[in-house]
């Protein structure tokens, strides 16, 4: 009787374990935070800022955290967290940071590194795609974890290519073709082979650029970017630099008119009212633009190309603020932001790049044309790096200088001098002698 | 008819063409708030089209909160407003009536006068270091102070201007006949300065509802305000003009209303110099 | 308390109710006024101390991305007083100071002896209407002008006929364009308070200009811009006030360029303070305007107070 009795308790308790294994694993796998508060600065970059906020509810269903969110366009976003953490009073948790950022940030103890909650999780670590996560490293340590990728992308008329037998814009060459070809083509009155942005903001970052990092011979030399090498000394190539600011100077003669006030929004406008075989942009800065039809006069006629010579990307990523109470949640939130669920999710609703490698080979994905070429760009882009007086390269003097250079006000050869110059003030500015 | 009214006839039309020609960049974003992106960019461009849409005012209440951050203008500006009316109206009161030893009194005013005209770029930080010490940020009082910081020099100088011009005699009969100072300020002085504390009230209120760049630092969570809005869809590679255009029309409407309805003393009280 | 007749004074004596009570009123009204310009000066003096100290201690000690507090002394003056950046932002805030407040008195006034002659209820419509473009924020304006400006699709290029024209495409045309925007927009406000003005010139005096036979210009010069000099003066002031603070159009039309074209003092601080994060440069130059602009008004005041008499 006693032998028959032991015999059912220990089958009862051997089957009830097997019956909670399952729970007791699904507990494990995701730990909740319920009442505790995350602060999150979003840029109001829209694919991210509605990422963000439209996943308010589940996040509080999922992880039990409550998410309060503020936003700020660009300069906005920088200012608030530098505001936030001088002030030290844990304003924010989480912070979108523009990659260019990172020396500045981390220099100042503004957000904390994330290698150490990466090491413990290296399936994500290498579930990411690995081209932006470098982005954010510096001095060996890994500041942020990708959310949004921006890369240059040539767009292009599928059906007036087609028409006029012309290749699609891959490289300088098939591009030059393009442009020459509708140059005063009486076929096509008040239409270009292309439109660049110019202006301030966008254009004169680009408009060289990519024919630089073309023309550099990266070989000999140990650098990233051309402009620096991996001991923060000048290795700017002068002769490189002046053939493409010579390109430059010989495209702008080919772009439409007026297009010195080109920023991106009259760039995109240009090329979907259907003025424009085609058009070099941030893809982020595309969206959907070319298939909403109220906006669009040439849905369903439009493909993408990585941006002919060398792609430049960047990224916006998610740091954790030094000042913030609830460095774990903030990492758990994270992590639940870059779910492959939430990944695929975030494009598909949102347009907001997928930033795990494997979301960008899933059939649903596709629902955005450019989706593939996104891919392939990454492959082959370069970043213009990071020091701690990163953003004094992009906003400081550089920039207009090389303009000059473009729009002919300074000669080539003087242009590429004074760029050389300020990219040594750059590196002293951050801390290394030349 | 004589030459004269001929004349004046055709002066009035043209007067009109004038001011209609004047108007169109306002009647220009209007229009373009209410079409398609792909009407706002036609070429040759769309002078008038019957092809209009709501979808932008509906994109805006629905997707972007539109309500909520003109529920947060409309605690602030009157706030600020208010706070800073009081405490610049005696501040320049004072200044126009008494008699401060040495220069004091006129080297304040040209100093406050100086301090409208350095730009709050220059200090944003500092600014938001102080008020984050004091914990004013992202609360409605403490944005109205800094408001109320950035707008007094303005109407300090302006109601210095229309105080000075309500005759000093009959203050003067009244205090001979033993009235307070108070009393004076308030039956006497304000009445008399009526358009004048109108045209400044409403200058006031446009500044502040209009303010964007303390606001952008200082409203954080619960705070953000109409501006600040109207700068999201601004901005570069979020540039969106339907968005843009449509919450600028519901940001320009409440102060234009205002404005038309107190019209008749705003121009009164900018009619400095006039005969009274 | 006293007895009848009088006090004990501080210093002993005795004193009458009388005097008593006047000295009483004179010590409070010496004090009250200074309780008057109180809480204004508090608040003013309070927060304005602090980011003045803040932003003279970051000329003399670097604050720059991150990286903080190595002594400068003055090399950071002396590198930007002498740079060419600071000569073009401060030559672009002058050119639009002077050009706005300039261009928006002649329009104004055109408009306001313009508008005189209209009739009086219609002017009263149209006064309502040119009233609009003060009350929209400047951000607002500098989108419409920036839709206008299109160089492909703006109205401003088919109104000329040439499409692919637009002033803030080019170098030498953009500061104009920035101008004309803020022009837009404050030229009503001036008008309206020289229309009030001219409202108040004494008939008679005109009437009898006219009878001598004088023309229009000399009347111009001789009756009415003396009558109305008051209002000018105050128009004058008040738009200077304003007039080194473009920033918003800027932001919004060029963000500066083509190159560093409409950069003006106050969009440059914002650029190397706020985008850059250099904040000793942006110190400096905010120092630089400080200066320049306290100047200005002292010397100002001094004019401006004594034409109004």
């Amino acid at each position: 009787m006693r032998k028959k009795l032991s015999r059912i308790l220990v089958l009862t308790a051997v089957f009830l374990l097997v019956a909670a294994v399952p729970f007791i694993g699904f507990t494990q796998t995701t730990k909740r935070y319920d009442g505790v508060t995350l602060r999150v600065l979003t840029m109001q970059h829209e694919p991210i800022k509605q990422s963000i906020i439209k996943s308010i509810p589940r996040a509080k269903a999922e992880l039990g955290v409550e998410i309060l969110v503020d936003e700020g366009e660009y300069t906005t976003t920088k200012q608030k967290t530098v505001n936030a953490a001088l002030a030290k009073t844990g304003q924010y948790d989480i912070t979108t940071m523009a990659d260019q950022w990172t020396g500045e940030f981390q220099k100042g103890k503004y957000i904390v590194p994330l290698d150490d909650m990466l090491a413990k999780d290296a399936a994500f670590k290498n579930a990411i795609v690995q081209v932006p996560l470098t982005f954010t490293q510096f001095n060996g340590k890994q500041w942020g974890i990708p959310f949004a990728i921006e890369m240059t992308i040539r767009f292009y008329r599928t059906d007036i290519l087609q028409k006029e037998k012309l290749e699609p814009p891959t490289d300088w060459d098939k591009y030059w073709k393009i442009v020459k070809y509708f140059h005063k083509n009486p076929k096509y009155p008040d239409f270009y082979g292309g439109a660049e942005m110019y202006a301030r903001d966008q254009g004169y970052l680009i408009g060289w650029l990519n024919r630089y990092w073309q023309n550099y011979d990266f070989k000999p030399v140990k650098t990233k970017n051309g402009f620096w090498d991996e001991n923060y000394k000048n290795c700017f190539d002068k002769k490189a630099f002046i053939e493409a600011v010579n390109n430059a100077k010989e495209l702008y003669k080919y772009m439409p008119e007026g297009v010195q006030s080109f920023s991106l929004p009259e760039a995109l406008d240009f090329f979907i009212q259907g003025n424009a075989a085609s058009v070099l942009l941030w893809a982020a800065g595309m969206g959907n633009a070319s298939e909403d039809p109220s906006r669009s006069n040439v849905v369903g006629k439009v493909a993408a190309v990585p941006a002919p010579g060398v792609p430049f990307a960047a990224s916006w990523q998610l740091t954790i603020a030094s000042a913030s109470k609830n460095k774990e949640a903030a990492w758990a939130y994270i992590r639940w932001l870059t779910t492959p669920a939430n990944d695929l999710g975030f494009w598909v609703d949102n347009g907001k790049t997928p930033i795990l490698a494997a979301t960008y080979d899933k059939p649903e994905a596709k629902k955005l044309y450019y989706i593939g070429t996104l891919k392939d760009t990454l492959k082959i882009s370069r970043n213009c790096g990071n020091i701690e007086a990163m953003e004094d390269f992009y906003g400081g003097d550089l920039f207009p200088t090389a303009m000059d250079g473009v729009v002919g006000k300074t000669t080539p050869e003087v242009t590429a001098d004074k760029v050389s110059k300020l990219i040594s003030e750059l590196l002293e500015k951050s801390g290394h002698p030349q | 008819m004589s030459k004269r009214r001929i004349i004046l006839i055709v002066l009035t039309i043209v007067a009109c063409v004038v001011v209609i020609a004047y108007l169109f960049p306002v009647y220009w974003l209007v229009s373009m708030s209410f079409r398609i992106q792909k009407d706002m960019f036609a070429w040759p461009p769309k002078l008038f089209t019957l092809h209009l849409t709501l979808r932008n005012y509906k994109g805006l209440v629905e997707g972007h909160g539109l309500l909520w951050y003109l529920r947060n203008s409309a605690i602030i500006a009157p706030l600020s407003v208010a706070l800073s009316m009081v405490i610049g109206s005696v501040a320049a009161y004072g200044l126009a009536r008494f008699r401060y030893p040495g220069k004091v009194g006129s080297q304040i005013a040209s100093w406050i006068l100086s301090l409208r005209m350095l730009p709050p770029v220059a200090a944003v930080l500092p600014l938001f270091l102080i008020f984050s010490r004091l914990r004013l940020v992202d609360k409605f009082y403490g944005i109205s102070l800094a408001y109320t910081f950035f707008n007094l020099p303005f109407i300090i100088w302006l109601l210095k201007i229309y105080f000075e011009d309500v005759p000093e005699e009959v203050e003067q009969a009244a205090l001979v006949d033993g009235a307070n100072r108070i009393q004076i300020f308030f039956r006497i002085t304000l009445p008399l300065s009526t358009p004048g504390i109108a045209t400044t009230f409403i200058l006031a209120l446009a500044a502040s509802w209009n303010e964007f760049l303390m606001a952008s630092q200082l409203a954080t969570f619960n705070t953000r305000t109409l501006p600040v809005l109207i700068a999201s869809f601004i901005w570069d590679r979020n540039l969106q003009w339907g968005y843009a255009t449509a919450s600028a029309v519901i940001s320009a409407l409440p102060i234009l209303i205002i404005g038309l309805f107190i019209q008749r003393y705003i121009v009164k009280g900018l009619s400095f110099g006039a005969v009274k | 308390m006293g007895h009848k007749g009088g006090f004990h004074g501080l210093d002993g004596r005795t004193i009458s109710r009388a005097n008593f009570e006047s000295r009483r009123r004179r010590w409070w009204a010496g004090v009250s006024k200074w309780l008057y310009l109180l809480p204004a000066l508090a608040i003013l003096v309070g927060i304005v101390i602090y980011p003045l100290i803040y932003m003279f201690r970051s000329t003399l000690f670097q604050w720059q991305a991150g990286i903080f507090g190595r002594f400068l002394g003055l090399s950071l003056w002396a590198k930007l007083l002498t740079g060419e950046t600071l000569r073009i932002a401060l030559t672009n805030s002058v050119i639009l100071a002077v050009g706005t407040v300039v261009c928006e008195l002649l329009l104004g006034l055109a408009l306001a002896l313009f508008l005189n002659e209209t009739l009086g209820r219609l002017r009263t419509v149209l006064r309502a209407g040119l009233l609009i473009p003060i009350f929209i924020a400047p951000v607002i304006v500098g989108l419409m002008w920036r839709i206008i400006f299109n160089p492909q699709y703006g109205v401003f290029a088919w109104a000329i006929g040439q499409r692919g024209f637009s002033p803030i495409a080019r170098d030498d045309l953009a500061l104009y364009a920035i101008m004309l925007s803020e022009i837009w927009q404050w030229t009503p406000f001036v008008f309206i308070i020289l229309l009030a003005a001219l409202q108040s010139v004494p008939i008679d005096v005109l009437e009898a200009a006219l009878v001598d036979g004088a023309s229009f210009p000399k009347r111009l010069r001789h009756v009415i811009i003396p009558h109305i000099l008051p209002a000018i003066i105050i128009a004058l002031l008040l738009r200077s006030m304003e007039a080194f603070k473009i920033f918003d159009t800027i932001q919004v039309m060029t963000h500066g360029g083509p190159g560093r074209a409409t950069e003006d003092m106050t969009y440059l601080i914002f650029r190397t303070g706020i985008w850059v994060s250099d904040v000793s440069t942006a110190a400096t130059y905010s120092w630089v305007l400080v200066i320049i602009l306290t100047v200005l008004a002292s010397f100002f005041l001094k004019y401006a107070y004594r034409e109004r008499g």
